[in-house]
């Protein structure tokens, strides 16, 4: 099926299969890990089909910055073991 | 992905969404905002139609009731003052605990009716307040008592229609109520959850409801421990007579979550807590 989105103010055409979660559409623009409104309100997207969000507004809220924390522990200038 | 799923209907009126739900049968379900039936869709639904563009997101005051559409979401809800006025804001308080802002905002008073599951937090917040659902159906709408509502475990009276909307009797001015939820953590659902309401009169109690959910297959009232209440002050052998009765008259399920015996003790517990707020 096809469906319409303003996707960050931008309309935005899909074609989804009915069944696509909304997580899942956003996952294969490769819109990842990211706060997620509809109409202006925050929602979970893994419990909402793509489906409906046909003719809404979907903003997307990128994550303020990216931390590697688990790379940065076990970087050898950081380990106490000082391997 | 949801491989089930072969059709999305965007009726564009009541009539066309109870039309269509007729045409499909079994086959069709009515969705909202999606919390509720996406994690529990039946395996017989291929079809679902949307009714969150038809208008029945209000909250509305007619004086001697409330009319609250089946699409308004947990949030409003929980923001309205005319809600928040219905016996201490039972029913407000029955929509926001424990639930993350993002279901709040998707997720309605309707779908958490509909889907009949028995540790909703709503349904003991309704039966405690005497609603009634308004259900639409091709030959015109039918009004049944929400305790008439929850016939079985996930399964409710709705049949072949689509609820358009819950009204709720407005309690006198005297009417206390409270909504009290026992669960693991704060976003988990409920162990067990009680609404009361109550209406003092010269000191005693006049009208009484206690409602219980997540104990059995369906939210329920307790009209025994009610009628035990009945024109007695709350005192605290009164209360302690009532609890009595409300761990007799239980018959909890048991899940990974707990015990028969653990969810009698709370059922109690939860009571004598409800009640003793409410005296004080």
């Amino acid at each position: 099926m096809r469906i319409e989105i303003m996707m960050n103010q931008q309309a935005c055409l899909f074609d989804v299969e009915v069944g696509m979660l909304l997580s899942e559409l956003l996952e294969t623009r490769g819109w990842k890990d990211q706060a997620v409104s509809v109409d202006g309100r925050p929602v979970d997207c893994r419990r909402m089909l793509a489906a409906q969000a046909h003719g809404r507004e979907v903003d997307l809220h990128e994550a303020v910055v990216e931390f590697p924390l688990e790379e940065l522990l076990l970087a050898p200038e950081h380990s106490p073991a000082g391997r | 992905m949801i491989r089930q799923l072969e059709e999305f209907l965007y009726p564009q009126s009541l009539a066309e969404a109870v039309q269509k739900k007729h045409e499909y049968g079994e086959a069709a379900a009515p969705i909202a905002g999606g919390t509720e039936i996406i994690p529990n869709l039946p395996p017989e639904i291929r079809c679902l139609i949307d009714v969150t563009r038809l208008g029945l997101d209000y909250i509305e005051d007619e004086g001697d009731r409330l009319r609250i559409g089946a699409t308004t979401t947990m949030h409003q809800l929980a923001l309205s003052p005319a809600v928040a006025k219905l016996a201490n804001g039972v029913l407000s308080s029955s929509c926001c605990q424990g639930w993350p802002t993002e279901v709040r905002n998707t997720a309605t008073l309707g779908g958490n009716v509909v889907g009949g599951g028995p540790f909703a937090d709503s349904p003991p917040a309704l039966l405690a307040l005497d609603a009634e659902v308004v259900i639409a159906r091709l030959d015109g709408e039918e009004r049944i008592p929400i305790q008439e509502f929850f016939l079985d475990y996930r399964r409710t009276a709705v049949g072949q229609g689509i609820l358009k909307e819950i009204q709720i009797p407005r309690p006198s001015p005297q009417a206390r109520g409270i909504f009290l939820k026992f669960g693991r953590t704060q976003v988990d659902q409920a162990l067990v959850n009680l609404a009361v309401t109550v209406e003092m009169e010269n000191g005693v109690c006049g009208k009484v409801r206690i409602a219980l959910g997540a104990i059995g297959r369906t939210p329920q009232r307790l009209f025994e421990a009610e009628r035990a209440l009945l024109e007695k002050p709350l005192e605290a052998d009164v209360i302690e007579d009532v609890i009595s009765i409300v761990t007799e008259l239980v018959d909890p399920v048991i899940d990974l979550r707990a015990s028969a015996d653990y969810r009698r003790e709370l059922a109690g517990v939860l009571t004598r807590r409800a009640l003793l707020q409410i005296a004080s």
